[in-house]
């Protein structure tokens, strides 16, 4: 029971999304019909399935308001600020009861009930009579969409009634789509001694004319679609019950009690069509409407974490096998080897693919924010999303929810100013906040920039002072003066709003993207505006890796960022005056793995010098010796001790010997080091 | 559980050892304090590996064949991960009753007593009875010996 039960939250919550999102189209064009079309699908949908799972409250806000899009889609009125406003309000509400199982728990929550009820029923009531000669010249264009009839065969299991559905509700919904004939078939029910009254043995056929496709009576039964076997056909197009011959013929078939399939129906039709029609009809075959594949289905998220780790230790083990291989002279099993090799490869890519979402997902969310928050403030404020299709692990876009929230809350409430305050200052009335997201070789870039007033480095670096947190004759660089806003206990709001101004705020946001082995940056000009920047590894798990050397430790690079390798004289190194090669012409910062990670050994007499990417330039990194390309598996080190150096590196991997190679995080160790040569010169 | 670290016996509550291993290939990792030796592949995950007489202010010695890692179960910020901790001897497994646990005089003794939740006599010695979970979660050096102090 519970699984089914959270099984309809789950849906619930999504389709109340998507009505959200419906909504927040529609207030900009109010006049689409396809979005008003996707409200009140999702409506009817959470109507219908809510009271079939004892959410009576919620089934009762839907219902009216079902009602009220009704009379939207046949143009009786428009989408209106008020039926947004409503419609807003009950959406919250429905997450409330969803959340509390139908029970207003909250103190104010009975009487917002009550109240919205009665607005919607004032609303649905007045709409009744409205006469749509008012708003005649902008009135809702209903698309003409062709009818059609359709067939269907909805046989329960018995089990039906145990999981708390009940049948009746859905034929009635099959009567809501449009113009219907049901047959009920009661000859599986037994014998009274036999009868068993928890079961359902009765079962329906049912011929529909609509304008909807066919996966809207398709959803009419998502919710019981394991419990029963359901076949939906459409079998003509236009309304075959329109035709008198048609229906008695149905009907003559119900009542000689012959099975009504679809083979009897086709018939009819066949036999209707050889009436009305030319010859070259008759032979067209009835087009039974193939259900187009289902474009996506719903897995467990664990499910995709084993297919993971299997995949994981599948590369390992791959590893393991490719040294036997090279080890074994037979040729025939190096080529098998190489290929099981690339196909793993494409495994790999495909499932950790699979576990990818796109960020549009959480744009959504972060709409309504805007929009709420900028009317509670008075301020006028646009939120533009860019880069949704952007895709990123499930679990890195479930854990960046919260800190891009509170970084928009930052920019809202503290960012952009109020409108008067903007015209003083020359600047448009309305402010924006752009958040946009991108690919930037390895790694996923999240940027959250805003029009507002910027943040000021002295200031922040006097409020500092005050709350103690630095010395005051404290020299900082403006970049760092910026970046003390991380610091804990740290808040320039003058007053505490409901909003921000706790001080709670951006170490937690800079904990958060720590934890995702990400970064996070602030740019800043005052009355210009601010730009924050998070940078994120694009896998958790498996990542593409160049297997290096230094003595006899092994280590692998971050493929994405590697540029080229080269071969360089020790002597050279040796005797360089500045931590500079001449690579190509170019002069390339270096970083010497050995001296960095005081590894004990003498370095040979020809190094390698491998170029790499770090934030738009190239760093050369010095090893002994290039193994090759690797697939990484990575292994998480326990952050036993914060900040001893388990930073620069992304995790461990196994190796095929079952030796351990770190996995570099190429970008904090030249961070580090660059770190290191700037205390060296002062 | 009791075990040798240099020239001081201590012992372990059990239920904190995960299993013995022997002394195996240990990656160092570079910038890690002096007592994190490194980690090892234990069965396909990686473990960390930290080296007990670093950790308790005594000399380092050269591994001997009796030298061993314990893997060891800790609860660290209400999360349980897996230690190995580099001992110079394992001695036995021994039951011990409550009552012969003896809490540790305050004054004038050699060791610092936040780590030690006790001392339990064997035979004719007192071993000095290890918080295993407060002993590897802390970041510094543990002064077993109170130098300094008087």
């Amino acid at each position: 029971m519970d699984t089914i039960h959270d099984k309809f939250i789950e849906e619930a919550k999504e389709l109340l999304l998507d009505l959200e999102k419906a909504l927040l189209e529609l207030e900009q064009t109010p006049q689409d019909t396809k979005l008003i079309e996707q409200a009140f699908r999702a409506m009817h949908t959470l109507k219908g399935t809510s009271s079939m799972f004892g959410f009576v409250k919620v089934g009762n806000l839907t219902h009216d308001l079902e009602t009220v899009y009704e009379f939207i889609r046949n143009g009786k009125t428009t989408f209106t600020p008020e039926i947004q406003h409503v419609t807003f309000s009950s959406v919250d509400l429905i997450h409330e009861l969803l959340a509390t199982n139908d029970e207003l728990a909250a103190e104010d929550s009975p009487e917002r009930y009550k109240n919205l009820i009665e607005e919607i029923k004032k609303l649905a009531g007045t709409l009744e009579d409205n006469i749509p000669a008012a708003d005649q010249s902008s009135a809702v264009k209903i698309h003409e969409k062709t009818a059609q009839t359709y067939f269907i065969s909805f046989r329960p299991k018995e089990t039906l009634f145990s999981r708390g559905a009940n049948p009746l509700y859905l034929i009635d919904d099959l009567y809501a789509l449009g113009k219907c004939l049901v047959f009920p078939h009661f000859e599986n029910i037994p014998a009274l001694n036999l009868l068993e009254e928890h079961n359902c043995y009765l079962y329906w056929k049912a011929l529909l004319v609509t304008t909807q496709d066919i996966s809207a009576i398709k959803e009419i039964f998502i919710f019981v679609e394991d419990l029963c076997t359901l076949e939906v056909h459409a079998v003509a197009e236009g309304d075959l019950l329109a035709s008198g011959d048609f229906t008695k013929a149905i009907d003559d078939i119900f009542k000689n009690k012959s099975p009504i399939t679809l083979g009897a129906v086709t018939d009819s039709i066949r036999g209707e069509k050889t009436n009305a029609k030319g010859s070259d009809k008759t032979k067209k075959k009835v087009v039974v409407a193939k259900d187009n594949s289902i474009s996506s289905i719903r897995v467990p998220s664990d499910k995709l974490d084993g297919v993971i780790n299997i995949v994981s230790e599948l590369i390992t083990l791959q590893a393991r096998l490719t040294l036997i291989a090279e080890k074994n002279s037979d040729p025939s099993l190096v080529t098998v080897t190489e290929d099981f090799e690339k196909l793993l490869r494409q495994l790999r890519d495909t499932s950790l693919g699979m576990c990818l979402i796109p960020v549009e997902t959480l744009y959504t969310r972060f709409q309504r924010l805007v929009r709420d928050l900028s009317k509670d403030l008075h301020k006028d404020i646009k939120l533009i999303t860019e880069g949704g299709d952007t895709e990123l692990d499930k679990s890195i876009i479930e854990n960046l929810s919260d800190p891009i929230l509170h970084l928009l809350r930052n920019s809202i409430d503290h960012g952009i100013e109020d409108t008067a305050t903007r015209v003083a200052k020359g600047k448009s009335k309305q402010g924006f906040v752009r958040l946009k997201s991108f690919y930037a070789t390895g790694s996923v870039i999240i940027t959250i920039q805003d029009d507002g007033k910027g943040m000021d480095s002295a200031k922040i670096k006097a409020k500092a002072v005050e709350k103690g947190l630095i010395q005051p004759d404290a020299i900082l660089s403006d970049k760092e003066g910026l970046n003390l806003i991380f610091l804990p206990g740290f808040s320039t709001a003058e007053k505490v709003t409901e909003v921000s101004g706790r001080g709670v705020g951006m170490d937690v946001v800079r904990q958060k993207v720590e934890e995702l082995r990400g970064e996070i940056d602030i740019e800043s000009a005052v009355d210009k505006g601010t730009t924050i920047t998070v940078r994120l590894p694009l896998s958790l798990s498996i990542i593409d890796g160049l297997l290096i050397k230094i003595g006899d430790t092994s280590f692998v690079l971050p493929l994405a960022l590697v540029h080229k390798c080269y071969e360089i004289n020790h002597e050279k190194l040796a005797s360089a005056y500045s931590d500079l090669l001449i690579i190509e012409g170019e002069q390339i910062p270096y970083v010497n793995l050995r001296d960095e990670f005081a590894l004990s050994g003498e370095a040979p007499a020809i190094e390698q010098a491998i170029t790499m990417e770090y934030e738009g330039q190239k760093v050369a990194f010095i090893v002994d010796s290039i193994v090759g390309e690797y697939q990484a598996v990575l292994k998480p080190i326990t952050n036993l001790y914060k900040g001893h150096g388990h930073d620069i590196v992304f995790g461990a991997t196994i190796m095929g010997d079952g030796s351990i190679a770190l996995v570099l995080d190429t970008n904090r160790i030249v961070k580090q080091h660059s770190n290191k040569i700037l205390i060296k010169h002062y | 559980m009791s075990f040798k670290v240099g020239q001081e016996t201590f012992a372990a509550s059990v239920t904190h050892v995960h299993e013995i291993l022997e002394l195996t290939k240990i990656t160092k990792i570079p910038h890690a304090p002096a007592f994190m030796k490194g980690v090892t592949n234990l069965r396909g995950t990686v473990l960390p590996v930290v080296d007990t007489r670093i950790k308790f202010g005594f000399p380092t010695v050269e591994a001997t064949p009796d030298t061993c890692i314990i893997v060891l179960n800790i609860t660290v910020h209400d999360k349980s991960i897996l230690v190995g901790a580099l001992v110079d001897a394992v001695i036995e497994v021994f039951d011990a009753m409550a009552d012969d646990i003896k809490p540790l005089p305050s004054i004038g003794s050699k060791y610092n007593t936040e780590f030690i939740k006790g001392t339990i006599k064997v035979g004719d010695d007192f071993i000095l009875f290890l918080d295993i979970d407060k002993v590897f979660s802390t970041e510094e050096l543990i002064q077993v010996q109170d130098s300094g102090k008087d």
